[in-house]
């Protein structure tokens, strides 16, 4: 079309900023899914009524649609309710893990909850966590930060856990259902992953422009979307994730008997353990204490007679009428000593045959305080010589026999942590030939993403519920309303879930005719209710479900009984 | 002349496009990224052909609900999607302007004329310019966007040939072609 004439030079362009404002992505959903007027159709021009500018949304036709703009979400609920397709998440127990659960995900059961798995890697460094499911992370280095953005060092914790099993998923409490342009959704899965880090016991988040890359190993094939969930507004849809052939070793666990093996750690008894640590105390502190010799005074060196407490100087036991003498080195000793009336005499030991003698004479009017220290020598005055050495005799012999005995303790100890040792390198290696024969290699499907943030991400394709629903009312045998917690609807073979209410009194049941889908009821006490959806009653009403009896305590207690009893 | 080489991307990213493109054809919603991705230059090529903003938006928004309801349609031949986009753009504009001529506006950047008066081998001197203008103003549709393109958004020709569906070297000819008989028709006026 000729311009006639209308032409600007050098127009101010428009910044980055100012045409961004402009964007309006649920207009262009809007649009997209039948509402809103086609522009440039002859009709004179454009209906900028859609668009004003960066507004919201209005829906013209008979497609029923709900926002997630706040200022639509009471009118979205009521619309729910009238639909009832449930908004709420199942009722959460109280949760006292340190990892901040969002505010989406609620635990219909704290127990049956899955635990994660705990790595450790160097924060500069990062490093590869390879799981026994095959799955991969890959984590680059200086990819973590705290709350305040600043770079971490040192050890991080990171925590994982996978999904593959749509039960898993529910019992985790992880929500399932999307809305995306005006249509409710569930999610078929081909894997969801929780990956989070810590330090210290503060949770940390991923540096600006870096990516964990995790690798997924199961058997779903083809192409599915990737989603983060976002603790406020659900999930996010971040691109595509494919399927890729490859062959893998897997690990089958040793059975004896019908048990799975433990493996023994591969960390062995050594020969210093406790045992032989308290003998090695004993004989140490018996050594101390082994009898002196009898020393004989010597007739030109000066003595002091002092009686000693045996308990506290055990070596000197044989020294009866022990004296001290003065020792050759001391240069302290004068007569004079002899002549002061000392309050305090008091010996410690000074080397391998001496030992120390201080001697305190308080002040007192007219003269000051005194202190001396003496090195001297325990010895024995000729005339009571005989009788010591006998006495060290004994003393000795009694010694050596319970020293002989402590060290034959100790050897015996010590033999038996090696045999122990022993047993157990013999055991590790015999369960790891028995575990490598157990390895096989067969074809898996890997599917391969990478993640900009930590928290928990989807590899799921959203699904529309099946038009056939059967409205019911779940009571036991006697009729009474069964507790529900949570109510879900399984379909173990897509690794579909739907999650149809809680501890409502209706709930509406998709079925599809040929579908294995089942329907999974949480009750309080720790237990489920299960059911084909295919053996419901076609007609609606009240359904007759009786609780299983018994208390599961874990998720794979729960998923073996359903795979064994349901088709 | 240096062109706008956001246009152009390496492969890794052509990858990375179709993953999003496959993501939106199974959800809607994950079509957001695109539309972030290439919301400005769409909004920037509808504007460098009008004078009104709101106009510009409202194309824009309706290029990328034809391109979200047509997804399924679109086939991957290893072009950047950008140019299935600019060829929405440019139907909804000429859709538009078939029934709204007085919108059609040229917006002309000096320095976008400096690098034609080189092409043309002219100089450049004012009433040679305004004449180029008034020429401009009266050429055929295609043939103004040809300019524009080139000129004043700095496409190379193997995009304009992509976002056309043009062989590079046919862009290039038909581009020299318009210039030449431009630079006849200014001297014949002249």
């Amino acid at each position: 079309m000729r311009t006639n004439g209308k032409h600007n030079i050098d127009r101010k362009p428009l910044s980055t900023e100012e045409i961004n404002r402009k964007q309006d992505f649920n207009a262009v959903l809007a649009g997209a899914s039948g509402g809103g007027a086609k522009g440039g159709q002859g009709n004179g021009g454009f209906n900028s009524w859609l668009y004003i500018a960066g507004s919201s949304i209005l829906i013209i036709g008979a497609i029923l649609t709900w926002t997630l703009l706040p200022s639509n979400k009471e009118e979205a609920i009521q619309r729910q309710v009238e639909q009832n397709i449930p908004e709420t998440m199942p009722r959460t127990q109280e949760d006292s893990e340190d990892i901040v659960r969002a505010p989406l995900v609620r635990l219909p059961v704290k127990e049956w909850d899955m635990a994660y798995s705990s790595h450790t890697l160097d924060a500069k460094k990062g490093g590869i966590i390879s799981l026994e499911s095959g799955t991969i992370i890959r984590i680059p280095g200086s990819c973590v930060v705290d709350e305040n953005n600043q770079a971490v060092n040192g050890k991080v914790e990171y925590r994982f856990r996978e999904f593959i099993d749509p039960i898993d998923i529910a019992l985790s409490g992880i929500p399932m259902h999307y809305d995306s342009a005006g249509t409710s959704y569930y999610f078929e899965t081909a894997g969801m992953t929780e990956l989070r880090a810590f330090q210290g016991g503060k949770e940390l988040k991923m540096a600006a422009g870096k990516k964990v890359e995790i690798t997924l190993k199961n058997e779903v094939k083809g192409a599915y979307n990737l989603y983060q969930l976002d603790e406020e507004n659900g999930w996010l849809p971040k691109g595509s994730t494919q399927s890729k052939k490859e062959n893998t070793t897997v690990q089958e666990p040793v059975v004896d008997n019908g048990k799975i093996e433990e493996r023994p750690a591969p960390t062995f008894i050594t020969p210093i353990n406790d045992g032989v640590t308290a003998i090695k105390s004993e004989i140490s502190k018996l050594e101390n204490e082994k009898p002196k010799a009898p020393q004989k005074a010597t007739i030109s060196r000066p003595t002091f007679n002092l009686e000693v407490d045996f308990k506290d100087f055990p070596e000197l036991a044989s020294f009866e009428k022990m004296l001290f003498e003065v020792a050759p080195e001391d240069k302290v000793f004068t007569q004079e000593l002899y002549k002061v009336d000392w309050n305090n005499i008091e010996l410690k030991r000074h080397s391998a045959s001496r030992y120390k003698m201080i001697l305190t004479k308080v002040a007192s009017k007219g003269s000051p305080r005194q202190e001396i220290e003496l090195i001297v020598i325990p010895v024995i005055a000729e005339e009571d010589f005989a009788k010591a050495q006998k006495q060290y005799a004994s003393l000795i012999a009694d010694y050596e026999q319970k020293l002989a005995a402590k060290k034959a303790e100790e050897k015996r100890l010590i033999m038996e942590a090696q045999e122990a040792q022993k047993k157990a390198e013999i055991a590790y290696e015999e369960m790891q030939k028995r575990l490598v024969e157990q390895r096989k290699t067969v074809e898996k499907i890997s599917r391969t993403f990478s993640v900009d943030g930590f928290g928990i991400w989807n590899c799921d394709n959203p699904k529309i519920r099946a038009n056939k629903n059967i409205a019911c009312r779940f009571t036991d045998t006697k009729k009474e309303p069964l507790p529900i917690i949570a109510a879900y609807c399984i379909m173990p073979k897509s690794k579909g879930l739907l999650f149809l209410g809680n501890s409502a009194a209706n709930y509406t049941v998709p079925v599809r005719d040929g579908s294995n889908s089942v329907l999974l009821l949480v009750l309080e006490g720790n237990q489920i209710a299960v059911k084909n959806t295919s053996d419901l009653n076609p007609i609606e009403g009240i359904q007759i479900l009786v609780p299983v009896p018994k208390e599961f305590t874990n998720a794979t207690e729960i998923k073996n009984y359903i795979y064994q009893t349901m088709r | 002349m240096n062109t706008n080489s956001k246009y152009h991307v390496d492969q890794e990213k052509l990858e990375e496009e179709r993953h999003m493109l496959e993501a939106a054809r199974r959800d809607p919603q994950a079509f957001a990224p695109l539309y972030g991705r290439y919301f400005e230059p769409i909004f920037r090529f509808v504007y460098q052909r009008l004078d009104d903003q709101n106009l510009a938006q409202d194309l824009t928004q309706q290029t990328f609900i034809k391109a979200l309801e047509k997804l399924n349609k679109y086939e991957d031949r290893g072009l950047p999607f950008s140019s299935w986009l600019y060829r929405i753009a440019l139907n909804e504009l000429n859709q538009h302007f078939r029934s709204n001529s007085k919108n059609r506006c040229l917006n002309i950047e000096s320095a976008g004329v400096d690098a034609m008066m080189e092409e043309m081998n002219e100089d450049r001197y004012e009433p040679y310019i305004d004449k180029l203008i008034e020429v401009m103003d009266q050429l055929e549709p295609e043939s103004q966007t040809l300019i524009e393109m080139r000129f004043f958004e700095k496409r190379s020709f193997k995009e304009i040939g992509e976002i056309l569906e043009l062989t590079e070297n046919n862009a290039k000819v038909r581009l020299y072609r318009l210039l030449d008989k431009m630079k006849m028709i200014i001297s014949r006026v002249a």
